[in-house]
């Protein structure tokens, strides 16, 4: 695991986060490569399922990226959403992955720099951690 | 990643709604009016709702374009063709309180008048044209010292008071004033071609004025640099200033001194002004644009304006289908550029309005009955309260009414609900994908 290089998994909404990374690349705001974007309808649409999947498969961390508190354009998906994270990430501790590399973020579309800054510092983070408990089981 | 979550794509049937062929203007200057106009004149009824009791915008306090055109009689032009078109339904002193239905078929509400009576109007495309304001920034003395102005307000007084420009011996004008700060990083893009159209004016007035722009970068994009070479030629002189070192303002009776450093000189210079004009821009309506922006729910910039959905694809869209927005409500522009977008909104609006209904996608989220358990779950996460129990005991979703958020589908235990266009298989597929790639 020298030369670790943490791959991390972002669930992005299409109403803002997944715009906000349009708008990034528009203002030429550079991101790490580590992050991997999957586009949803809606923060709120993320299942437990999808980010267990990410970690069983080897993934270091995983966000979700909703629209900012009262933004949501369904109405309240981004607050469902923050509640399931809570959920998996208590479930995350008892299996034990830190809850650390579970995060929730939220920003609106038009924050390209927002987008670039919260990528390259969840990037920083999980580098920090380390390769995660399934990833090192993999690799042995 | 993407082609392993088409491989798993499954047929899809696009939604169609028929569509309400009234259009919703909201906003009454230049471009809200050209719009409602262009789109009149194809024979729909446009309902045009200003929050002031006239119509006309900020285009009402500018007399002439740096091109020499007169827009007074341009913007007059325009309000009586839309007062009385046939087509158009003017409401002034509108404020919109509540929107709601779906693409194709929209109820606005709004109060109207003095008496806020409240009025509903069904409407398929809405375009927002609600622009920006003068930037209200008061920095160097601008409210305490008689001959410090806004360009504004200097555009003025050259096209209405003319004799008093002849008294001016030193003019001084101020770039970015209020704008590409930390508070405002926004570009006004419009004040380097403003000074320099007063610039030229005043000289027409006052060949032996002398005038300094004191500028951080200057930027007439497009043609306008003949413009600014023609203020060089005049003697115009244009100082650069840097950020950290702004200009100083004393207010000297009824003058006022300027005091800059000279890049070239190395040196401080002190300029008595008869007339000091700060280029303050504009920004947007904070106020304004964020309820909108909450009633309609509609993207905005760190700035406040109305955000498209694609800065190169779908340039005047918004990303609710119908929305579209013109003019400054979306960023700082000349007049030219806002009627342009306006004449662009126009067109596309009618590529929607040609049809008789409107496509919405394939995304709506469908129940596979024989999984269903019937728990009641969806039915209570649904936002918009679309499933329902039907006659044969299992969930039912409409995919007319189903808004496509997908909330239903992660809350569902029994995993009998998809959502069409991310399907679960489809998202595992891109996951796999990543990882087969990483760890390999
Ligand atoms: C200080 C300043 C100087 C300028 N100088 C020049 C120049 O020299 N040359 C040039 O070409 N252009 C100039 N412009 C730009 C020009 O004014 C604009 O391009 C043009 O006026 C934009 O028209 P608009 O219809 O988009 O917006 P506006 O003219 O701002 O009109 C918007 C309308 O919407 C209404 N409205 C706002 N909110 C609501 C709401 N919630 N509900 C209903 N109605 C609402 C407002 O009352 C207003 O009538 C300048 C702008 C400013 C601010």
């Amino acid at each position: 695991m020298e030369n670790f290089e943490p791959v991390i998994i972002a669930f992005c909404c299409h109403y803002c986060a997944y715009t906000a990374a349009d708008m990034a690349g528009s203002q030429r705001l550079p991101y790490p490569a580590n992050v991997k974007i999957i586009r949803i309808p809606c923060s709120g649409k993320v299942d437990a399922l999808h980010i267990i999947k990410a970690f069983e498969n080897g993934a270091d961390g995983v966000y979700v990226a909703g629209c900012l508190e009262g933004d949501c354009h369904f109405k309240n998906g981004n607050e469902k959403a923050a509640r399931r994270i809570t959920y998996v990430r208590n479930y995350l501790e008892e299996i034990g992955i830190e809850s650390e590399r579970l995060m929730m973020v939220t920003m609106s579309a038009g924050m390209g720099y927002r987008f670039a800054q919260t990528a390259t510092e969840i990037t920083e983070k999980i580098r920090k951690l380390g390769p995660s408990p399934i990833k090192i089981a993999i690799a042995q | 990643m993407a082609v392993a979550s088409v491989i798993k794509a499954q047929p899809l049937v696009d939604q169609t709604l028929p569509i309400n062929k009234n259009i919703l203007v909201v906003g009454g200057g230049i471009s809200g009016m050209t719009s409602a106009l262009r789109l009149a004149d194809q024979g729909f009824q446009v309902y045009l709702a200003e929050k002031s009791n006239e119509l006309g915008g900020v285009a009402k306090n500018i007399f002439k374009t740096l091109e020499g055109d007169d827009v007074q009689p341009f913007i007059a032009g325009l309000i009586s063709q839309v007062k009385e078109h046939e087509y158009i339904q003017v409401i002034t002193g509108a404020i919109i309180v509540d929107h709601s239905g779906m693409p194709g078929m929209f109820k606005t509400g709004m109060q109207i008048g003095p008496q806020m009576f409240y009025r509903q109007i069904n409407h398929g495309v809405t375009v927002l044209a609600t622009g920006a304001i003068p930037n209200p920034t008061k920095e160097y003395a601008l409210e305490s010292c008689k001959a410090v102005r806004t360009q504004l307000e200097t555009h003025k007084v050259i096209a209405k008071t003319p004799d008093t420009v002849k008294e001016w011996d030193n003019i001084v004008m101020i770039q970015c004033v209020g704008s590409r700060t930390a508070d405002n990083p926004n570009c006004s893009r419009i004040c380097c071609q403003t000074a320099i159209k007063n610039a030229l004016a005043i000289l027409e007035i006052n060949p032996k004025a002398r005038i300094f722009v004191l500028y951080r970068d200057m930027r007439t994009y497009g043609f306008q640099e003949e413009y600014y070479q023609k203020a060089r030629e005049k003697g115009v002189i244009f100082v650069k200033y840097s950020q950290d070192t702004p200009p100083t303002v004393k207010p000297e009776g009824e003058q006022v001194e300027v005091t800059f450093t000279d890049a070239i000189l190395g040196q401080k210079i002190t300029v008595t002004a008869d007339s000091l004009c700060l280029s303050t821009g504009l920004i947007a309506d904070n106020d304004s644009s964020e309820e909108l922006a909450m009633i309609f729910k509609l993207p905005r910039t760190a700035d406040g304006y109305f955000l498209e959905d694609h800065v190169k694809l779908r340039p005047v869209d918004l990303p609710v289908p119908g929305f579209f927005v013109a003019g400054t409500a979306h960023s700082p522009k000349l007049i030219k550029e806002s009627i342009s977008q306006a004449n662009a909104v126009a067109a596309r609006a009618q590529t929607m309005l040609a049809r008789d209904s409107i496509n919405l996608g394939a995304a709506a989220a469908r129940v596979d009955s024989k999984l269903c358990a019937s728990c009641l779950i969806c039915v209570r996460t649904c936002p918009f309260d679309v499933p329902f129990i039907n006659a044969d005991g299992y969930s039912e979703i409409d995919p007319a009414k189903c808004h496509g958020c997908g909330m239903c589908v992660s809350e569902c235990p029994a995993k009998a609900i998809q959502l069409m266009q991310f399907e679960d298989d489809k998202i595992l597929a891109q996951l796999e994908e990543i990882f087969e790639k990483v760890n390999a």
